[in-house]
């Protein structure tokens, strides 16, 4: 496994691609997030990368105390040896990352995500984190988010990794729309790596050394600027080993703010001698309180710092600082059970309720989902958009309540040919969108295609191509009045629903 | 010629996620590896098994 670090968070979502950045909900946002340093590094984040971290636990200082993650434990391997870690030992009551009760296949992992989002409706992200490095796993995971990407559209995934093998598997990352990755570093030399690694491993071969330090080096910083050019929101965990990496770890911190990094968690060596570690056995000692704050205050100028890490499992659930993981075992999950557009719809309802501090569940309301590729227009062709944003609409107020995602209906540039594989593949694709709409009350997009607009209409979902290229933000206040017939509709079958 | 894997092993994946004859399995709770489909991997200095495997000398040769 690679790291501490890396367990600790795992996150990402999905937005990796140009159509689905996203606004709105930036002015709460840009409280959540700890931007305590440096003005022009907050300058940095655009109001997109803002929404997308908006319902992720461990990205945001705020959404930690709305939303919750899980770590599906499907990656056991690891490619390199780190002296703080070690897998040999597994307790349910310890909670530190590298650590895991149970190992998943991916089906089992899908299966145990749709109970998990169906008992926690706070469950925003999913991610993978070992306990291994999950791409040294890479077709357990990447089999795992594919799974998860087509049954489960309301879900943000991420991953953490060593980086070792990053670079070979961001065009993949970003096909399933991964977008938040967390990358563990701990170094920028190689000679202060060659003392926090053992070995790594690649392509065949075992390295150690400053060697091997220089090729992990290498590779990671490659990887970030990989994951930088696909616009993919990356964080880096580090962790503070005093007497090695304390002064090099600032260093790093401005290697990071060049690659756009987003986020820096500097988290405590984990070093007990029960643990097994090299470092534990060896009377490595952890950091003091106050010399992990001076590294976070000498890192900070660089890039924010995440503050809030709770160093977690990698098969935790639940909010952050909790673990309910005992709680979902596999065995104990009667797969057949979720029926999961059922879960989805019941998920948004309760958002709905969160965003809007309980009005959706006192009066009608709609909800609403734009195509836009900058969120602030809806500009996007139906068949153009691999994503939706849902807002809850009552009276003038409207209320971002998450997203969903698919494979973009149509991916043909301007004209389909007329060929029976592409007529089939749209099939499939409108079908998946379909899905993904369950529970949408309305669309809105710049322009849709006949036979699309009439199976959306089919399966109870308005479509409104009025307002193509009109602002987001004038749109949705105005647009209750044109539908209050249909929410007053909504909301009386929906009493009469839960009277009976 | 093969390797074997002995009963220090705590099932961690690496060697069978790497070999590429396809040889090691999970038996029970530890991997066993194959010797009919193991050829030490002759293309490379080091089996790639070995070379990843976190536990020293829990990978061994056949005697």
């Amino acid at each position: 496994m690679d790291s501490h670090d890396n367990k600790h968070h795992t996150e990402t979502d999905t937005d990796s691609r140009p159509s689905c950045k996203t606004k709105c909900v930036s002015e709460s946002l840009t409280s959540d997030i700890n931007l305590s340093k440096q003005a022009d590094s907050t300058a940095d984040i655009g109001l997109s990368q803002l929404q997308k971290v908006s319902q992720h636990p461990c990205y945001s200082n705020n959404a930690h105390h709305k939303y919750a993650r899980m770590h599906l434990a499907v990656a056991p391997a690891c490619n390199i040896q780190c002296n703080y870690c070690n897998r040999k030992y597994d307790c349910a009551n310890e909670s530190r990352p590298g650590v895991v009760s149970e190992l998943l296949t991916p089906v089992q992992a899908l299966q145990k995500a749709q109970a998990v989002a169906k008992a926690i409706p706070q469950l925003s992200v999913i991610g993978i984190a070992g306990p291994g490095d999950p791409l040294a796993n890479p077709v357990r995971t990447l089999t795992t988010l594919a799974l998860i990407r087509e049954a489960m559209p309301d879900i943000k995934l991420c991953l953490s990794t060593n980086g070792l093998t990053l670079i070979d598997h961001v065009d993949e990352l970003l096909q399933l729309g991964v977008d938040h990755v967390t990358v563990t570093i701990n170094a920028l030399d190689e000679v202060i790596a060659a003392q926090i690694y053992k070995w790594i491993y690649l392509d065949g071969k075992r390295y150690t050394g400053v060697e091997a330090g220089r090729i992990l080096i290498q590779r990671q910083m490659a990887g970030l600027q990989a994951l930088a050019r696909a616009g993919i929101l990356t964080k880096v965990n580090s962790v503070l080993i005093p007497g090695i990496n304390e002064h090099n770890l600032p260093e790093l911190s401005r290697e990071l703010r060049r690659n756009n990094v987003f986020l820096h968690n500097i988290m405590p060596l984990i070093s007990q001698p029960e643990h097994g570690t090299f470092f534990g056995l060896n009377g490595q000692r952890e950091p003091s309180e106050a010399e992990l704050e001076q590294v976070r205050e000498e890192s900070g100028g660089n890039v924010s710092q995440m503050k809030h890490c709770q160093q977690c499992r990698a098969d935790a659930v639940g909010m952050l600082g909790e673990d309910r993981s005992s709680e979902f075992n596999i065995k104990d999950i009667n797969l057949q059970s979720v029926d999961y557009a059922h879960t989805m719809l019941a998920r948004s309802r309760f958002q709905s309720a969160l965003a809007s501090r309980g009005a959706s569940e006192q009066q009608a309301s709609l909800i609403v989902a734009i195509t836009s590729d900058n969120n602030e227009q809806i500009n996007l062709h139906f068949g153009h958009a691999n994503c939706f944003k849902l807002y809850l609409l009552i009276k003038n107020e409207h209320y971002y309540i998450g997203e969903r995602r698919i494979k973009r209906y149509c991916s043909g540039s301007d004209e389909c040919p007329d060929t029976d594989d592409h007529q089939s593949n749209h099939n499939r694709n409108l079908q998946q969108a379909i899905k993904a709409l369950h529970g949408v009350d309305l669309l809105l997009c710049s322009r849709i295609g006949n036979e699309p607009q009439q199976a959306l209409e089919a399966a109870g979902i308005k479509v409104d191509v009025d307002y193509g290229y009109h602002s987001v933000k004038t749109v949705l206040p105005e647009l209750f009045g044109k539908y209050q017939q249909q929410a007053k509709l909504k909301w009386r079958q929906q009493n009469t629903l839960e009277a009976s | 010629m093969a390797l074997q894997i002995g009963e220090d092993c705590f099932a961690c994946y690496a060697c069978e996620t790497v070999c590429p004859a396809g040889a090691i399995s999970i038996k029970g709770s530890i991997f066993v590896i194959n010797p009919a489909l193991c050829s030490e991997c002759k293309d490379i200095d080091i089996a790639r098994c070995l070379a990843i495997c976190p536990e020293p000398s829990v990978i061994n040769h056949r005697a």
